[in-house]
Formats: C-alpha cells, sequence, structure tokens
C-alpha cells in the first residue's frame, strides 16, 4: 500500500516561492536597468537614416543590422522598449487604479452603485476586447494618448471583480465589523482596512497587466492605431519588418521580437511569482 | 438603562431557525451570564447584540436607542477568536488608536506590555491579543460589554484573574456585561444572574 509523500511544510514552501520572486524580480530589474542605461547612452542620431547604410545584416557596427532606410535597428529596438515599458508602467497603474476603485466602491457601497459597476463589467468583459480597444484608442485619437486609454479602458474588469468579491467577503469580517461599532465610517474603513487587503491583489495585477499592455501597445501599433511611423516603437518596427523576412531580411523582425518576448516573459513569471506568493496560506500579518 | 433584546429570531440565510421569540436584558452594572448548548446561536446572538448582524425579526435597544445607530456604539463584543478580530497588517498600535485612546492604568490593569504594541497579531500569543481586544473594547463610550468565550484560550489561572480585573472595571464604570460561556463553575462565580439559551432554539426544526 503505498502512502502520498508528505507536503513540504509551510514556511520551506514560502521560502522557497519567496526566492523565485526574488530571482524573478532580479532578472526584471536588471532588464529594466540594463534598457534604461543603454537608452540613454545611445547616440540618436544612429535614429537617422544613411543611404550608406541599408538593409544591413548584423554585424560589428550594427548588432541588429539595419533597416530598409539604413538606421541602426539595436538603437530603434532599445528606445523602443523605453517606449513600449514607460507605456507599459503607466497604462498598467491607470488601469489598476480604475479596478481597485470600482472593485472597492462596488463591494462596500453596494445596492445601485454595485449593480451598475457590475453591469458595467459584464458590459466590458462581452465586447472583444482588441475590437474595443482598437475603438477606443481610434476615437480619441490615436497616438501615446489613444494606447494609454484604450488599452486602460478595456483591462480593468477582471481585476475589478477580483477586487470586488475579496472585498465582499472582507466587509463582513470580524476586524471590520469591529471598526464600524467603533464609529469608523466607510471611507475609513476602504481606506485604511479594505485598501492594504487587496493592494496585494492590485500588485500582482499591476504586474500581470504589464506585459499585456506592452504586447496591445504593439498589437495596437502593428494595426496602426498607435504611435506614429517615424516613433521607434516594438509595434512599428515588427510592423516595418514582417514584408522584409520573405525575401531573407529576417533580422529586421526578429531582434525586436525576440526583445519584446523576453520583456514580456520576465515581467509575466515576476507576475505568477508574486500570485503565488500573495496566495500561499498563512499570508495575513 | 438596560441593552434589551425583544422577540429576536434569526434565520441563517438559505439556512435553518437558529432562534425565535428570544428576550434578554442585561441591566447597566450587571453581569449576566448565557449558556447553551454548541450551535444554539451563542455567538450569533452576541454579534446581533452588538449591532454587528441584524436579527430577522425583534430589536435591540441600548439605553432606548437602536444598537446600530451611527457613531461608536455602547455595546462592545469580545469574541472568542481574538486573530480574527484585528486587521492582521496593523501594529497593536493602530488597533487599539482605532477605538479610542487607551487610559495606561487600564492597560496595566489588563497586563498589557509596552513592547508589544509595536507588534502585529502575529506576533502575539492568542492571550496577549485578547488583553488587546479587551482593551479597545473598554474604550469611554462602552456601557455594555459581551465576552463571547473571552477567556478560551487562557489557562485557568489567568482565566481567574482577567475576569476580576474585568469584574472589577465594569462595577467601577457600571458598565453591563454579558459572559457567554459553557463553563458553568465559571459563571456561576461571577455573574448576578444566568440565562439559558431556550430549549426550543436549539430544537426548532429548518
Amino acid at each position: 500500500m503505498s502512502h502520498p509523500s508528505p507536503a513540504p511544510p509551510r514556511t520551506t514552501r514560502r521560502r522557497s516561492a519567496s526566492v523565485d520572486l526574488a530571482i524573478a524580480a532580479a532578472c526584471v530589474g536588471a532588464l529594466l536597468l540594463a534598457i534604461v542605461v543603454t537608452a540613454w547612452l545611445l547616440d540618436e542620431s544612429s535614429l537617422r537614416s544613411h543611404a550608406g547604410a541599408r538593409l544591413m545584416p548584423p554585424g560589428p557596427d550594427h548588432l541588429f543590422g539595419t533597416d530598409w532606410l539604413g538606421r541602426d535597428l539595436f538603437t530603434r529596438t532599445i528606445m523602443g522598449l523605453r517606449l513600449s515599458l514607460t507605456v507599459g508602467v503607466v497604462t498598467a497603474l491607470l488601469s489598476v487604479a480604475v479596478a481597485t476603485v470600482l472593485g472597492i466602491a462596488a463591494a462596500l457601497l453596494g445596492g445601485w452603485v454595485d449593480a451598475v459597476i457590475s453591469w458595467l463589467i459584464d458590459l466590458s468583459i462581452g465586447i472583444p476586447h482588441l475590437v474595443f480597444m482598437v475603438l477606443v484608442a481610434f476615437s480619441v485619437g490615436g497616438g501615446i494618448k489613444g494606447i494609454v486609454i484604450g488599452i486602460s479602458l478595456t483591462h480593468w474588469m477582471s481585476l475589478a471583480r477580483l477586487i470586488r468579491a475579496d472585498v465582499l467577503h472582507l466587509r463582513h469580517s470580524d476586524f471590520v465589523l469591529a471598526s464600524r461599532g467603533f464609529g469608523r465610517s466607510e471611507w475609513f474603513i476602504a481606506r485604511r482596512h479594505l485598501f492594504g487587503q487587496v493592494l496585494p491583489q492590485a500588485l500582482v495585477g499591476f504586474v500581470l497587466m504589464f506585459p499585456h499592455v506592452v504586447l496591445h501597445e504593439a498589437a495596437l501599433t502593428f494595426l496602426g492605431f498607435g504611435f506614429s511611423p517615424q516613433t521607434p516603437a516594438i509595434g512599428i518596427l515588427l510592423h516595418e519588418g514582417m514584408p522584409h523576412i520573405s525575401s531573407g531580411m529576417w533580422w529586421m523582425a526578429l531582434f525586436p521580437g525576440l526583445c519584446l518576448l523576453l520583456v514580456v516573459l520576465a515581467f509575466a513569471r515576476l507576475g505568477d511569482r508574486l500570485r503565488v506568493l500573495t496566495s500561499s496560506p498563512g499570508q495575513g500579518g | 438603562m438596560s441593552l434589551r433584546a425583544t422577540d429576536l429570531a434569526y434565520r441563517v440565510p438559505g439556512g435553518h431557525q437558529l432562534f425565535t421569540g428570544l428576550d434578554l436584558r442585561v441591566e447597566a452594572g450587571q453581569v449576566v451570564g448565557l449558556t447553551g448548548e454548541s450551535g444554539c446561536g451563542k455567538s450569533t446572538l452576541a454579534r446581533i447584540l452588538a449591532g454587528h448582524l441584524p436579527p430577522t425579526t425583534g430589536t435591540v435597544l441600548t439605553d432606548g436607542y437602536p444598537v446600530n445607530a451611527p457613531g461608536p456604539r455602547p455595546v462592545q463584543l469580545v469574541q472568542q477568536h481574538p486573530e480574527k478580530a484585528v486587521n492582521p497588517r496593523w501594529t497593536m498600535r493602530s488597533v487599539v488608536a482605532e477605538a479610542h485612546d487607551p487610559d495606561p492604568a487600564l492597560c496595566e490593569r489588563l497586563g498589557i506590555r509596552a513592547e508589544w504594541y509595536g507588534r502585529r497579531p502575529a506576533e502575539l500569543s492568542g492571550g496577549e491579543l485578547q488583553r488587546f481586544c479587551l482593551l479597545r473594547a473598554l474604550g469611554p463610550r462602552t456601557r455594555y460589554l459581551i465576552a463571547d468565550e473571552m477567556t478560551a484560550m487562557f489557562d485557568t489561572l489567568t482565566q481567574a484573574e482577567l475576569f476580576a480585573v474585568v469584574r472589577d472595571i465594569v462595577t467601577e464604570r457600571s458598565i453591563g456585561l454579558l459572559v457567554i460561556s459553557h463553563d458553568i463553575p465559571l459563571l456561576d462565580r461571577l455573574c448576578d444572574e444566568i440565562v439559558a439559551m431556550p430549549e426550543q432554539a436549539s430544537a426548532v426544526s429548518p
């Protein structure tokens, strides 16, 4: 008769999750630092076109090769990543803020506020989000504003629903009921009790949202609703590089694509580790 | 001047009837014991009396006013599980400050040490945490205190010491005390009157 092997003790599991998280955070930190420092050190003159250096394959002078206007692809990729990171942070923050405020408000105030927010969540989730995102981005005029508003307004619902569920559970917890008994207002309870409790959830939401935003920014730009063609954005690089793959100029799409994949995977890994750690038993305290 | 529950009934949402037609009265300065078998609804009754839970029918009045009127409530509840009654992310200083500015003499009487204030709930034992819950509940506006199996995590000696202190405090301040416990000898020692949950409470069929 076989016995199942005993599960590792909780402290060991938490320590292992913490080590994983530290490694993922170090990778993301190193990647961010590399992108920001490299972008700062790069000579922006290499963004200009050079007729004599058109479509050069990767080599010592041009690590990622050059594009059809002779522009250095390494410089453009790094600049594109920096832009993507900036857009990713701003958009993910905005989206998480909307989700947190609406999630807490729906659960705490209940009644018609909850009904309206829940209806809005259901409605927004019901629309195919790429179509919704393109419509919003287009209606606000595209560009960076279109990307930020388009992605923020179409990516708050799942997190808002999670936070609403958390707060619905927490609002009947003994410490919240005790707080009401001490005469504390709903605003105090939301700010001091509930916000702190849902913050780990919001943080995980932010980190997981980030790679999603970067991918959508590239997609919107690729589809022509994002940045203008002269901006060195990853979506633009992919859009320009794709037609050249079939004619042998593989480097134009490969390197920007690989860099995007690396950033997205690093953040997704960090978000996943953070989620494991914050959802493990005995997290309180 | 009393905490008065009249014709209280509570049905568990989507479930069975826990109790019906329940009347209870605790006068200011009086110590009343409440006992009854497990699952008969003693803790639910405590939550209703403290205004944490609305009854299905019936009223709870404190000195003639509804118990859940806005502002700090005159009825405070100390529960069986102190770790659930405090925000796990707060220090004990914040936990107490949420309710009132504690009197150092009261802290000393309850055996609370100064170094515990900087700690979080997970860094304290159940007994230490319960002392903070008691301190928090004994604010200047508290007129009635409900102790629901409050000393379940204390040894017999500490239990006796703590109840002696609480008994003195409620007598000095004319606070009405409702002690909920299975420990009949404890209730006999402590209470002016002992009330048992009515037979029908646990016998009511779904």
